[in-house]
C-alpha cells in the first residue's frame, strides 16, 4: 500500500509541473520514469498526457485547439434502446397484456397471457387447478407474472378482484410471480373478505412460500406453491365450514349443479319443440333399428341355412366313376414365396370342354 | 376337424369334404392321387346319401409339402382349378407353420362361400348353370342317389377309410 501512496504522489506531481522528486529507484522500478526530456516536452506542449489512452483523434483535436463540442454521429445516437434479452428480466409488463390480466374477467383458473408457461405446462397446471376446483369449495385463480416484473400503477389484485370476482362465491386469487414466490400476493372475493382473516392469509402464503422455495427451478416453485395452497386452502374450508360460513356456498354449489343439469334438459325441449328436426331424427334412427334388425334376422337365417344344389345327371370322363380329376394343387415348401409362386399347374386334360 | 366336417355337411346336406394327411413317398403325383382316392374309396363315416361324385378331397403331403383339391363330378359347376387355388391359397401360411386344423379350417370356409355363390347361380338359372358342363337337371329321387353309390361299400370300422382295389 505505502509504494502504491508513494508512486501516485509523484505522478500527481509530475502532471502538475512540478520539480520530479528522484525517488528511490528500488521503489518505482516497475513503473515508467519521468525524465527531464519530458517535463521538457510537457512545458512545450508537445507532450499531452493521457493521450496515449485517448487516442490520436483527441491529441489531435486538442493540438488544433477546436473547443467545439464533438456531434455525435446521427446513426450512433438513434440506435434504439437495448431491449432486455431472453434471461434478463423485464420489469413492464407490455401494454399488449395489461388488458388481459386486469380488463377481463379470466377465461380459466390459470391466466397466462404472456405465455411464460409452454402448452404443456399450461395444460399441467390447468388440469391441477380444475381438479382443485372440482373437489374443493375454493376456485383458485392463479395469474402469472414475470420475476421482475411490476404491477402498473393504478392495477391491483384487490382491483382485479372486485372488478372480475365480484359475482363469483368463494374464489381465491393469486398473483405469482415466476421464480420469485416470496412476492406473491393471495386475495379472497368480497364473500369471504371478511370471514378470513388477514392473519390467515399470511398464514397461507407464509407456508405456501416457504414450500416453494424448496426448489431453485421456477416450474417446481410455482408447482410446490399451488400444491400447498390448494391443500391450505382445503383446511380452510373444512375450518369454515365448521364454523357454518361455506353453507351459503355449499348451497350455491347445488344450484349449479342443478342449472348444469337443466342444460341437456332444456335442450332436448328445445329440440322437442322443433317438430320437423324431432320427427325426421326419429324417422332416420326408426330405419335405422330397422335395417339393423334385418340384417341380424338375415345372419340368423343364413347361420343355419342349408344349401341343396339342383340335381344333375352327366357322363363320366375317361371310365372315372365319381371325380375327374380336377382340382389345384400348390406346395408350401417355400415360407417367402406366395402361393401364385408355389402353385403346381397341370394341364386339365380330365377337364370337360 | 370332425367339428369342421359336420359344419361343412350340415350346411351342404348333399355334399361332404374329406381331408387325406399323408406322407406319399412313393406317390410321384399328389392330383393323381387324390383322383384316384375319391374314385376308388368308399369314405365308412359318410352318409350313404352323400356319394363320391358330391365329395370334396382335400389331399396334403406332408414330406412333399403339397397340398391338393379333388372334387366329384357334381360339383364341376361350381368349383374350378381358380376358386381351389384360392382356398389353399387361404391356407398357405398355416400350411407353412405346419397348423393344419387352422389351414382346413380356412380352406373349407373359403369352399363354403364359392359353393354359396354357386348354389345362387344354380337357382336362378339351373340349366345354364349345368348346362354349362355338359350336365342336364334331373327330378330328384333315392334310386338315382343309389345309383350313383354303387360300387362303394360300407366298410367297419366306420372310422377308418377304406381304399378299394
Amino acid at each position: 500500500m505505502g509504494l502504491r501512496v508513494v508512486t501516485t504522489l509523484s505522478l500527481v506531481s509530475c502532471l502538475m509541473g512540478q520539480e520530479a522528486t528522484p525517488e528511490p529507484a528500488i521503489e518505482v522500478s516497475l513503473l515508467p520514469q519521468w525524465k527531464a526530456e519530458d517535463l521538457e516536452m510537457l512545458r512545450a506542449g508537445e507532450l499531452i498526457p493521457g493521450s496515449t489512452i485517448f487516442g490520436g483523434i483527441a491529441l489531435g483535436r486538442l493540438l488544433s485547439g477546436d473547443l467545439e463540442p464533438i456531434e455525435l454521429d446521427p446513426a450512433v445516437r438513434q440506435i434504439p434502446e437495448r431491449k432486455p434479452v431472453k434471461g434478463e428480466w423485464p420489469t413492464n409488463i407490455s401494454d399488449e397484456f395489461l388488458s388481459r390480466y386486469f380488463h377481463h374477467a379470466p377465461e380459466a383458473f390459470l391466466v397466462d397471457p404472456q405465455d411464460l408457461l409452454t402448452e404443456e405446462q399450461k395444460q399441467e397446471r390447468a388440469s391441477f387447478l380444475n381438479y382443485h376446483a372440482d373437489g374443493s369449495g375454493f376456485d383458485l385463480y392463479v395469474y402469472l407474472f414475470d420475476t421482475k416484473q411490476e404491477i402498473p400503477v393504478g392495477e391491483s389484485l384487490q382491483g382485479v378482484v372486485l372488478d372480475h370476482f365480484a359475482d363469483k362465491e368463494s374464489t381465491a386469487v393469486v398473483f405469482y410471480f415466476m421464480g420469485d414466490p416470496q412476492r406473491s400476493e393471495l386475495a379472497f372475493s368480497e364473500d369471504l373478505s371478511g370471514e378470513i382473516r388477514m392473519v390467515n392469509v399470511r398464514d397461507l402464503m407464509k407456508l405456501s412460500i416457504e414450500e416453494a422455495t424448496e426448489s431453485e427451478e421456477p416450474m417446481a416453485q410455482l408447482e410446490f406453491f399451488l400444491g400447498q395452497l390448494a391443500r391450505r386452502l382445503s383446511g380452510l374450508e373444512k375450518k369454515l365450514k365448521e364454523d357454518g360460513v361455506l353453507d351459503a356456498r355449499l348451497r350455491g354449489m347445488g344450484e349449479k349443479e342443478v342449472e348444469k343439469l337443466g342444460i341437456p334438459s332444456s335442450l332436448w325441449h328445445n329440440f322437442r319443440g322443433n317438430s320437423e328436426a324431432f320427427l325426421a331424427v326419429v324417422v332416420l334412427v326408426s330405419l335405422a333399428v330397422a335395417v339393423g334388425l334385418l340384417v341380424f334376422l338375415k345372419y340368423l337365417v343364413g347361420r343355419n341355412r342349408a344349401f341343396v344344389f339342383p340335381d344333375a345327371q352327366g357322363s363320366s370322363l375317361l371310365g372315372a366313376p365319381h371325380a375327374p380329376g380336377v382340382g389345384s394343387v400348390i406346395s408350401y415348401h417355400n415360407r417367402t414365396q406366395p402361393p401364385s409362386l408355389q402353385r403346381n399347374n397341370y394341364p386339365d386334360y380330365l377337364q370337360r370342354m | 376337424m370332425r367339428k369342421l366336417m359336420e359344419r361343412f355337411e350340415k350346411r351342404f346336406p348333399q355334399l361332404f369334404v374329406s381331408v387325406y394327411l399323408g406322407a406319399f413317398e412313393e406317390m410321384t403325383s399328389i392330383r393323381q392321387f387324390g383322383f384316384w382316392l375319391l374314385n376308388r374309396a368308399a369314405f365308412s363315416d359318410v352318409d350313404v346319401n352323400r356319394p363320391n361324385e358330391n365329395g370334396i378331397l382335400i389331399v396334403v403331403d406332408v414330406t412333399a409339402k403339397t397340398a391338393g383339391i379333388t372334387y366329384g363330378y357334381s360339383l364341376l359347376p361350381y368349383l374350378d382349378d381358380e376358386s381351389t387355388f384360392n382356398a389353399l391359397s387361404a391356407a398357405h401360411p398355416y400350411l407353412i407353420q405346419g397348423d393344419f386344423l387352422q389351414a382346413m379350417d380356412h380352406t373349407i370356409r373359403k369352399l363354403e362361400t364359392t359353393l354359396k355363390k354357386g348354389w345362387r347361380r344354380a337357382k336362378r338359372n339351373p340349366e345354364k348353370v349345368l348346362g354349362q358342363i355338359g350336365q342336364n337337371p334331373v327330378a330328384r329321387t333315392k334310386a338315382s342317389l343309389k345309383g350313383v353309390r354303387e360300387g362303394n361299400k360300407i366298410s367297419e370300422p366306420r372310422e377308418k377309410v377304406e381304399i378299394g382295389e
